[in-house]
């Protein structure tokens, strides 16, 4: 009788522990918003083309990565994009079809051509050698860059490398539209060296720091009614000069560990039987199995 | 001791007699509907196959006299020398009739009836965008059903065509609905099953099994080849990606080849060799075939997604 007791006791407290645990798993749970802006770096790799690691902004060569193709399947609006060519290639890095709220091309970044879709914000870090695809909201250009825009750009400023030079070194065309352009430095209270708008269709052209298009093709003054080039933002005054590139801070390590919700499998129709029959067979078996020898033990 | 070692014999025996009765009583409801989709698949299997005996040739014969049955006739030429032949009308080809008529108008979420001759495989295909799963677990009449229906794949779509079709069905040991698919894992069956027909509202559908092999369903952040993520190819690089990797991923050569345009039949099973494993059936479509006369008007009655109900036959 006591160990009867002993034993139901165990069971109760083993119940008990079950229930515990069933219900700790939810006081628990991770919840991540699928709306949260991810960030992916990309970097063209010779013999394999573009390639991209996802949930971090530095490429690592030694991590795992992906071809450029399937990040259309997990790029999503207002993400981030880091981009990275060290090697220079006429293969065009395809990020269309989806609007990223930020792709940066890292300093020195060798030829690169970019079709980037919609972009809000893009930055050119210093050095680099790209032409975009594209309507871009903002763009920046960081010193000694040579870049050229094919479609419109809202607003593009092109940074000088401090004050003590003077001088805007980068080279900037535009096929589309600009609606507004300005000319400045990193540093605070920085000087403005140009501040134009509306320029006509292919004519904005700046050579190493000197504005080359015609007066006649921009005005000095902001429009009445603000053009609206398509997805282009309109800056009405001078912006003040940003502090530093919001391209995100480089990172140790390899690919983060994605949110909980991708360690899910993919939606598919499950088409397996169910074999909760046999199971009920087993059990069956089993406690039938222990009732006779618990029989032939009294015995 | 003795009495606790009684009182547990007692409970344990109790549990084996309870679990023997649930098993027995689960087993009982699945035979009823195996049996109960059986007869409905089995009446509409009989209808299509007497209607495919009686439908008339539809394209004129080359004698110039239509088949019987047929919209308009060709004259006989006029006897004698002096008399002028007749001008010939031209013959209008009649279009043969939907074996599957009635199916489809049984119930309107039917897109399509797949039929891999000499086997098991002959059933309707169901198509619910809105529920996807809808009629996993249903019957063909919406009622519930462990053996479910065959079900299209909500971004596959028949009209318009989409370049892959992708079919899944339960795996059952009963050899029902894709319970046999995976005889296909030996060569020689294979060699002796290679077609595939797909009766769509407007025709038939010829297919040639040109890849299988054994996959899964995979994770979500997993960058690797999905099988069941491939409905359109819209460009040379997506169909490559597609038809490459299924190509290497094949058990065997099928010998068949296919190249930027064609149409593809996916039909997808459970597998239990890895956790999420799927046993995959590729085909080729390699004929269109020949249209059916345009179904009549849909039975209101007929179940749908919502869940009406079909009337009693």
């Amino acid at each position: 009788m006591k160990k009867a007791k002993k034993f139901v006791k165990k069971l109760a407290a083993c119940m008990a522990a079950a229930a515990l645990l069933m219900l700790l798993p939810q006081g628990n749970a991770v919840t991540v918003h699928a709306d949260e802006p991810n960030t992916y770096a990309v970097k063209f790799v010779p013999d394999k083309g573009w390639l991209f690691q996802y949930y971090t902004n530095t490429f690592d060569d030694s991590a795992e990565c992906a071809e450029i193709r399937y990040l259309r399947d997990y790029a999503k609006e207002g993400d981030v994009v880091v981009v990275y060519n060290d090697v220079g290639t006429f293969v065009p890095l395809d990020l269309s079809g989806t609007h990223l709220s930020n792709i940066t091309l890292v300093q020195n970044t060798r030829q690169t051509i970019l079709n980037a879709g919609t972009v809000d914000d893009l930055y050119v870090l210093g050095g680099s050698y790209c032409a975009i695809n594209g309507n871009v909201k903002n763009a920046n250009v960081y010193d000694l860059s040579v870049c050229t825009f094919n479609d419109n750009v809202g607003t593009l400023t092109i940074y000088a490398l401090d004050s003590t030079h003077k001088w805007v070194t980068s080279t900037v065309s535009c096929a589309g539209t600009v609606d507004h352009y300005i000319a400045t430095t990193m540093e605070e209270n920085a000087p403005i060296y140009h501040d134009c708008y509306s320029f006509a269709e292919g004519t904005f052209n700046v050579k190493e720091g000197t504005l080359t298009t015609a007066a006649i093709n921009y005005s000095l003054v902001p429009p009445a009614e603000p053009t609206v080039a398509p997805d282009a933002a309109v800056t009405p005054t001078a912006p003040e000069a940003e502090a530093a590139p919001s391209a995100p801070e480089a990172s140790q390590g390899s690919i983060a560990a994605p949110p909980a919700s991708d360690d899910e499998y993919d939606d598919v129709p499950k088409t397996g039987e169910s074999f909760f029959c046999q199971l009920l067979l087993l059990a069956s078996i089993t406690c039938f199995a222990g009732s006779r020898v618990l029989r032939r033990s009294v015995k | 001791m003795k009495k606790s070692r009684k009182l547990l014999s007692l409970a344990l025996g109790c549990i084996a007699a309870a679990c023997l009765v649930a098993a027995a009583i689960l087993a009982i409801l699945h035979v009823k509907d195996d049996r109960q989709s059986q007869d409905t698949f089995s009446r509409f299997r009989e209808a299509a196959a007497q209607r495919e005996e009686t439908t008339p040739d539809p394209v004129p014969q080359e004698t110039g006299i239509s088949a019987p049955g047929t919209a308009s006739h060709t004259p006989e030429e006029p006897d004698g020398p002096s008399a002028q032949p007749a001008d010939t009308p031209e013959p209008t080809p009649a279009l043969a009739e939907n074996p599957y008529i009635d199916s489809f108008q049984a119930n309107k979420d039917m897109a399509a009836w797949l039929q891999i001759p000499d086997t098991a495989i002959d059933y309707p295909v169901m198509w619910t965008p809105e529920d996807e799963d809808y009629y996993l677990r249903r019957g063909f009449d919406g009622s519930e059903n462990q053996n479910g229906c065959l079900i299209l794949d909500t971004d596959s779509c028949v009209d318009p065509l989409t370049t892959n079709l992708i079919i899944h069905g339960h795996n059952m040991r009963s050899g029902a609905m894709f319970g046999s698919l995976t005889d296909y894992e030996d060569e020689d069956f294979y060699q002796e099953h290679k077609h595939i027909f797909l009766y769509t509202k407007d025709r038939q559908r010829r297919y040639e099994v040109i890849a299988v092999f054994r996959s899964q369903v995979y994770r979500k952040s997993d960058t690797v080849f999905k099988f069941y993520q491939f409905f359109q190819a819209d460009t040379q690089e997506e169909f490559d990606d597609f038809y490459d990797n299924i190509m290497k991923m094949s058990i065997y050569d099928t010998g068949v080849t296919a190249e930027f345009g064609d149409h593809f039949l996916t039909l997808s099973t459970c597998a239990y060799h890895v956790e999420q494993g799927r046993f995959v059936v590729v085909a080729k479509e390699i004929d269109s075939g020949e249209l059916y006369q345009p179904l009549p008007e849909g039975n209101d009655s007929s179940p749908d997604a919502s869940g009406r109900e079909m009337p009693e036959s």
